[in-house]
């Protein structure tokens, strides 16, 4: 069982909820995903749409809700949104995320370490979206982040663990959970993370926008326990020289 | 009155509570939050709150996101 803070989950995949077709679409995914963590962004109500509420197919019984901050640009921005998130969600959970860039939407690491320091102070579960830097993942874990997120390739760009070799470290030297998150474009990349260790992965752009969620949805969550149980069975070491399978005597008869 | 909500202007009666105001927009008051000039509402104070001239709300709520 994976445990952040003092809440466990059975699942290792969470979801996210944004860029689907429709919120039946979304819920149906989010159902095969198995999912019990799920993410959702604050935005200003569409007064000409007042019934598009997302709320009204998210059953909060069935879901633990992770709001985030996203189009924060700096530590100021991301804590009004997380106080709002507080507010309508009534939950002190919060996935801190603050990208200055939107052609990038790399995460700032000043920034972030600065909001987390203090949002922690004020009651929040913080867990931080950032790069991934092995450093920066200490120091979030020392200012009291719940668990870290540090970034496969940037967000939706479904292009899996390009950050590999610093994953392993920060997932090497955590205390807290490690969450791969962002850039996972297919099953086999959040395998990947799972196999390499990471606690749990984020997945939304990679089901949302594909050919068809629901099924892509379930295949991330095979994909996620394949993972896992690869990486608690222990995987074999890589070598760069051949050995053989088969065994190398009794083969006299041939020669 | 005239009142800004969303960055809109709208006019509202005296004596409008923040509650009204959420019906008369069909919101759902238990998944909106409102930030009044910048200072958040509690959920509880929505009925005992009164419009005033000129004030500037911004209604937010959860949507899909990542």
């Amino acid at each position: 069982m994976l445990q952040i803070a003092d809440k466990t989950f059975r699942s290792r995949l969470f979801g996210g909820t944004g860029k689907f077709a429709s919120a039946q679409l979304m819920k149906e995914a989010l159902a095969a995903s198995g999912a019990e963590m799920i993410t959702v962004a604050l935005r200003r109500v569409d007064l000409t749409n007042p019934a598009d509420d997302i709320m009204a197919n998210l059953d909060r019984e069935t879901y633990w809700f992770l709001p985030n901050t996203s189009g924060a640009r700096n530590a100021e921005e991301a804590i009004r949104l997380a106080n709002l998130a507080r507010a309508v969600g009534n939950t002190n959970w919060l996935k801190l995320e603050i990208t200055p860039d939107p052609r990038t939407l790399l995460p700032d690491p000043i920034e972030t370490l600065k909001a987390t320091e203090l949002l922690v102070k004020d009651g929040f579960i913080v867990l931080p979206y950032m790069n991934a830097d092995p450093i920066l993942a200490l120091r979030l874990q020392d200012v009291g982040a719940a668990a870290v997120m540090p970034l496969g390739s940037p967000i939706g760009t479904n292009q899996g663990v390009l950050t590999r070799f610093q994953v392993a470290i920060i997932i090497d030297q955590a205390r807290v959970p490690v969450v791969v998150d962002a850039g996972l474009g297919a099953p086999s990349h959040a395998a990947a993370a799972m196999e390499m260790g990471a606690d749990a992965v984020l997945v939304n752009t990679a089901i949302a926008v594909s050919g068809d969620p629901v099924r892509m949805a379930r295949a991330f969550a095979q994909a996620v326990e394949a993972g896992r149980t690869a990486y608690e069975a222990g995987l074999g070491l890589q070598d760069n020289k051949a050995a053989a399978s088969s065994p190398e005597v009794g083969l006299d008869f041939l020669r | 009155m005239k009142i800004i909500c969303n960055g809109t202007e709208y006019e509202v009666g005296q004596g409008t509570t923040l509650l009204h105001f959420l019906a008369q927009l069909q919101l759902d008051p238990d998944t909106v939050v409102v930030e009044c000039d910048t200072e958040i509402i509690r959920r509880e104070a929505y009925e005992g709150t009164l419009l005033a001239p000129g004030q500037n709300l911004e209604l937010i709520r959860f949507v899909g996101g990542g």
